[in-house]
Parts: C-alpha cells; sequence; structure tokens
C-alpha cells in the first residue's frame, strides 16, 4: 500500500515538472484515472481571493479583537481594583483565624489560665445577646455547670482532692452554706441526699475552688430529725427530697476515721472559718504519686503529754485556703500562734501537729516540710 | 524509480520542505502563536490571519463554489476563532483543522439558509463573469465542487491544500495533525474517489 502512495507521489512529481500526462500514464497505467482527476482539479484551481476581500476581513478581525479587549478590560480592572483591598482582607482573615484559635483555646482553659478571661467574655456576651428569658437561663444554668467542670479540673490540677466532714448545718443562704462552721459553696451538681434544713447533722464532701471556698460535692443528712421545709435557694428541690440511703453516691465513703465523731455545736463556734471533723476521701485523690494510698491513712500519733489533745500526721499539703489549710484530707486552722517551718507550698509532703478542739476541729500548732 | 524518489525525498526535505517550515513556522511557533492569539494579542492575530486567510478561502470556496460567499464565510471563520478565543476555548495546535472544522459548519449553515432562501448569485462560478470563461470550464468547476462535496473533509483538506494551496506534504501533515503517511494515503484515496465521482458525473452527462 505505501509503495502504491509512493509512486503516485513520483508521478505527480512528473506532472508538476512539465511532464504530459500521456507520458506519465504511459510510465504508470495504472494511476490513469488518479492522475487525470489531478489534472482537473488543478485546472480548476479558483483564482486568489481579492486583496479586498482579505483586508476586510483581517479589518473586521482586528476590530473584532479590540471589541473583545475592551469587554476583558473591566474584569482585569475588577481584579486589579480588589488586589488593592488584599492586604486588609489579608488582615482581616489573620484576625478571624487568631480570634477561632483563641476561642477554641479558651474553651479549655481553667480560672487562673492565661485565656480564662476571654471564655468568661465570650460568655458574658453570649448572656448580653440572650435576651430571651428561657433562653437566658439555660445560659445560666450551662454557665454554672461550667463552672463547676472548672472548679472539680481545677482541683484535680492541683491534686487537692476533696475534704469531708460532719456538722451541723448552721445557715442555708444562696448557693453558700454553713456546715459545721465552714461555708460551702452549693452548685446545681451537688449531690444532696436527705431533706436538708438548719439544725440538721450532715457529712459533706467538698473539694477546693479556685477562690480558696469550699465546693460541696456531696452532702448527706444524717440527722433523723424530722425538719419542717427548709428551702434553700440555688439547690434543686428533687434532690433534697431524696431519701437519704438509696442515692447511689459519687464518693465512696471514707472508711478510715481517725477521729470520733464529735459534732461541732452551731451556735457556739469559737473559730469563725473552723472545719469540723475532717475525714480523708482517699478514693478521689487525683495524683496517687503525691498523695500515695498507703501512706494516706496516718494513725494520728499522740504524744503521750497532750493524749486527748494533741496528734500528729504527716500527708500532702492539698491546698491553703486563707487560715484553713488542707493536708491529707484533713482541714486545719492555722493561726498566728502556728510554728511554720520550711515554707511548705502545696503538693509539698509536711508533717503537722495540731490540738484538737472541743467541736473536733483542728488547730495546728506546727507545720512542717519534710525535705 | 526508487532512486528518483529517493532523491525526490532529498531534494525536498533539504530545500522545499524545510524553507517553507522556515517561512510558515514549526509546531512550537503554532503553538507559540496561539498563546499569544488567545489573549487576543493584535500582532498574533494579524500573523495568524494572514497565514491562514487563503487557506481557509480555498477550502470554502471548494464547498460553496462562489467567491463572495466563499469571502463571508471565511471572515466568520475568523470571527468565530475570535469568540472562542474569547470565551478560552479554541484549538491550542493545529489551528487548520480547527478552521476547515469550523468553515464545514458554516458552509451548512450556509447551504441551509439557501435552501429555505434561495438566492441568484450575481456570479456563478469562482473563476470571473460567466462571459468571460468558456462553458467547458464552467462545467468542469461545478463538477469539481460536486466531487469534492463527496469527499471527507479531512480528504477535501488534504487534496485542496495539495493541489490548489501547493502545500508539501509535510506541511499538511503538520496543520491537520496527521502524519506524512497518512496524508499521502488521504490523497491517494481522495484522487481515487474524485476520478470515480468525475467519470460518473461524465456518463451521466453523455460522455461530455
Amino acid at each position: 500500500m505505501a509503495e502504491r502512495e509512493d509512486v503516485l507521489e513520483e508521478a505527480l512529481r512528473m506532472l508538476r515538472e512539465g511532464a504530459t500526462l500521456e507520458e506519465v500514464t504511459t510510465r504508470y497505467p495504472e494511476l490513469a484515472p488518479v492522475l487525470r482527476a489531478a489534472r482537473i482539479l488543478e485546472a480548476a484551481r479558483p483564482p486568489a481571493p481579492s486583496l479586498r476581500a482579505e483586508l476586510a476581513s483581517r479589518t473586521a478581525f482586528l476590530q473584532r479583537a479590540e471589541a473583545l479587549r475592551s469587554s476583558r478590560r473591566p474584569w482585569a480592572m475588577v481584579l486589579l481594583g480588589g488586589l488593592r483591598y488584599a492586604p486588609v482582607g489579608a488582615a482581616i482573615a489573620v484576625m478571624l483565624l487568631i480570634a477561632g484559635l483563641l476561642h477554641v483555646l479558651a474553651q479549655g482553659s481553667l480560672p487562673g489560665d492565661p485565656l480564662y478571661g476571654v471564655k468568661r467574655m465570650e460568655e458574658q456576651v453570649w448572656l448580653a445577646l440572650t435576651l430571651d428569658p428561657v433562653e437566658r437561663r439555660l445560659v445560666e444554668e450551662t454557665m454554672a455547670a461550667r463552672r463547676w467542670e472548672e472548679y472539680r479540673a481545677l482541683a484535680q490540677r492541683r491534686g487537692s482532692g476533696t475534704v469531708s466532714w460532719e456538722g451541723r448545718i448552721e445557715a442555708m443562704e444562696g448557693t453558700t452554706w454553713r456546715i459545721g462552721g465552714v461555708p460551702v459553696e452549693i452548685f446545681p451538681e451537688t449531690e444532696i441526699l436527705g431533706p436538708a434544713a438548719p439544725d440538721q447533722k450532715a457529712r459533706v464532701t467538698a473539694f477546693l475552688g479556685p477562690e480558696g471556698q469550699l465546693i460541696a460535692v456531696r452532702i448527706q443528712v444524717i440527722s433523723e430529725t424530722p425538719v419542717p421545709t427548709p428551702e434553700p435557694t440555688g439547690t434543686p428541690a428533687e434532690t433534697r427530697t431524696e431519701p437519704p440511703t438509696p442515692v447511689p453516691t459519687r464518693i465512696p465513703r471514707p472508711t478510715p476515721t481517725p477521729l470520733p465523731t464529735a459534732t461541732p455545736v452551731p451556735t457556739a463556734t469559737p473559730l469563725p472559718p473552723a472545719t469540723a471533723m475532717p475525714t480523708p476521701a482517699p478514693a478521689k485523690t487525683q495524683e496517687p504519686t503525691r498523695t500515695p494510698q498507703p501512706t494516706r491513712t496516718p494513725e494520728p500519733t499522740r504524744t503521750p503529754k497532750e493524749e486527748e489533745e494533741t496528734i500528729e500526721w504527716k500527708g500532702v499539703l492539698q491546698a491553703i485556703s486563707g487560715s484553713t489549710w488542707i493536708i491529707d484530707g484533713r482541714a486545719v486552722q492555722v493561726t498566728g500562734d502556728t510554728e511554720i517551718r520550711g515554707d511548705p507550698r502545696v503538693g509539698d509532703r509536711v508533717e503537722v501537729k495540731a490540738r484538737r478542739q472541743a467541736d473536733g476541729t483542728f488547730v495546728a500548732l506546727k507545720i512542717e516540710r519534710e525535705d | 524509480m526508487g532512486g528518483v524518489f529517493l532523491s525526490e525525498r532529498i531534494r525536498w526535505g533539504r530545500s522545499t520542505v524545510e524553507t517553507f517550515l522556515e517561512r510558515s513556522g514549526t509546531v512550537t511557533d503554532e503553538q507559540a502563536l496561539l498563546a499569544r492569539a488567545r489573549s487576543l494579542d493584535p500582532e498574533a492575530l494579524s500573523e495568524l490571519h494572514e497565514r491562514y486567510y487563503r487557506m481557509v478561502y480555498f477550502y470554502v470556496l471548494g464547498r460553496v463554489g462562489e467567491r463572495a460567499v466563499a469571502e463571508d464565510v471565511t471572515a466568520e471563520v475568523f470571527l468565530r476563532l475570535l469568540e472562542a478565543f474569547h470565551r478560552g476555548r479554541g484549538p491550542d495546535r493545529h489551528l487548520a483543522a480547527w478552521l476547515f472544522r469550523t468553515a464545514d459548519h458554516l458552509v451548512a449553515e450556509h447551504h441551509r439558509a439557501h435552501y429555505r432562501h434561495p438566492e441568484v448569485p450575481l456570479e456563478e462560478d469562482w473563476g470571473g463573469s460567466k462571459a468571460a470563461e468558456e462553458e467547458g470550464d464552467v462545467v468542469t468547476r461545478e463538477r469539481v465542487r460536486e466531487a469534492l462535496n463527496h469527499l471527507t473533509p479531512d480528504q477535501r483538506a488534504v487534496i485542496l491544500m495539495r493541489f490548489w494551496m501547493d502545500l508539501p506534504l509535510a506541511r499538511i501533515a503538520q496543520e491537520l495533525g496527521k502524519s506524512v503517511g497518512a496524508v499521502k494515503l488521504l490523497q491517494h484515496r481522495a484522487l481515487a474517489a474524485l476520478a470515480k465521482r468525475l467519470k460518473d458525473m461524465r456518463n451521466d452527462d453523455g460522455g461530455a
């Protein structure tokens, strides 16, 4: 096949070079019809287009191109005009990105963290923008729940654990109750077992909040005296009316009770912020390395001379709330007469020598950091 | 014959083809030219029009047979090219093939419009005034045009570029994006089909 096309090409070349059709067809008789058709085709070649027509076409072509170019320019101008604001747009984008990052990071912040203020500011804005009363209440409840989680997380971070004591409910004002002479904050999440009312005896389990306040995790009313109907505000009614025994407890009952359960007299509490009968809550300790379980139950050794008044124990300084220090799960009152050695800090292991008051609370005589 | 063919190829290769490609541009040049034309660069568009106008004109004239119509259709082909460039379309290589396809569409549109609204052309053929032409030539050209319309677009493009535009095989292959061998084959088949069609027409006309 390729040979036949090459032969045709050779025959056509001969024709172009001046050979007559007869000469070529004599040489290539099989190509005679094809060569005759080629001759006819060449003979029918039309003249070249007129210069006028070509110029007219060229002019119309270029004019149309110019019109299309002009129609493109506005877009280019829009693009270039938009580029002028590119720095502003980039700055806004960066600010939005930073704000988004701050928002995300602030959500996990706790009181005292650098971004905690951002979190609270966002909440204030959220609250301010919520005008519907029902929704506003929901927002407030959400925020209260957040505070609770924050305080618990903070207590875990500090390793302060929980502290528990028994005492009489002296006051129930709003969200702050006074039990055994110790003010304690009540949250909606606080588990209240039994009908809480003034003068009722209760066992409190609490942890230390970021501002030194004690936040109740659980209040179990253990007095069997029927009480009319106390209605402390800020506490869910349904939790207060629960029977004391069947409610599951989130915190196990502390088994070791180093001290006899002496109930402080509510009206005659000698120390204003006194804590009553601290008992350790070993299961809630978040940092077992700092507060190891085996060493968390040091049986207070009583000195021979002050067998009934003075006890000593060793443990981790878990929190300092004003004049109340929590050492190994027990609250002890620090006064001006307390001898403090070694500049103990939260987390340090200390040795305590304390005097038990008549109401069961402890007043520290000596606190020394163990090196 | 083989020696003659070989010397012919050498001659084409060293003189005609290379000279023609240098003058008309290589494939790379065509792509560069099209890239500039795509951005509606006036210089590139002007060069493009100059390079392809006659090619399109002959192709269209071979189909419509009327010079005025061929000029109008050819001008319209280039305007379509501009529109395609403006919309971000159009070819980025083998421009001649694209132009011929567009010309085919426009000729088909012309035939449809002509069928609906018949017009009496001022010029009957592409050779000039009828009075100045011999009757036999007019009949021959009309037969050729009719025979051309029965070829495939590729066959028509190849033989018009070869016999009316005097383009070498290599340039035809470059413009249509085909190999030289494929162009040779198309040329052979086109001439064979043309010969058969012309013979049939002569027989129909009583051996005229």
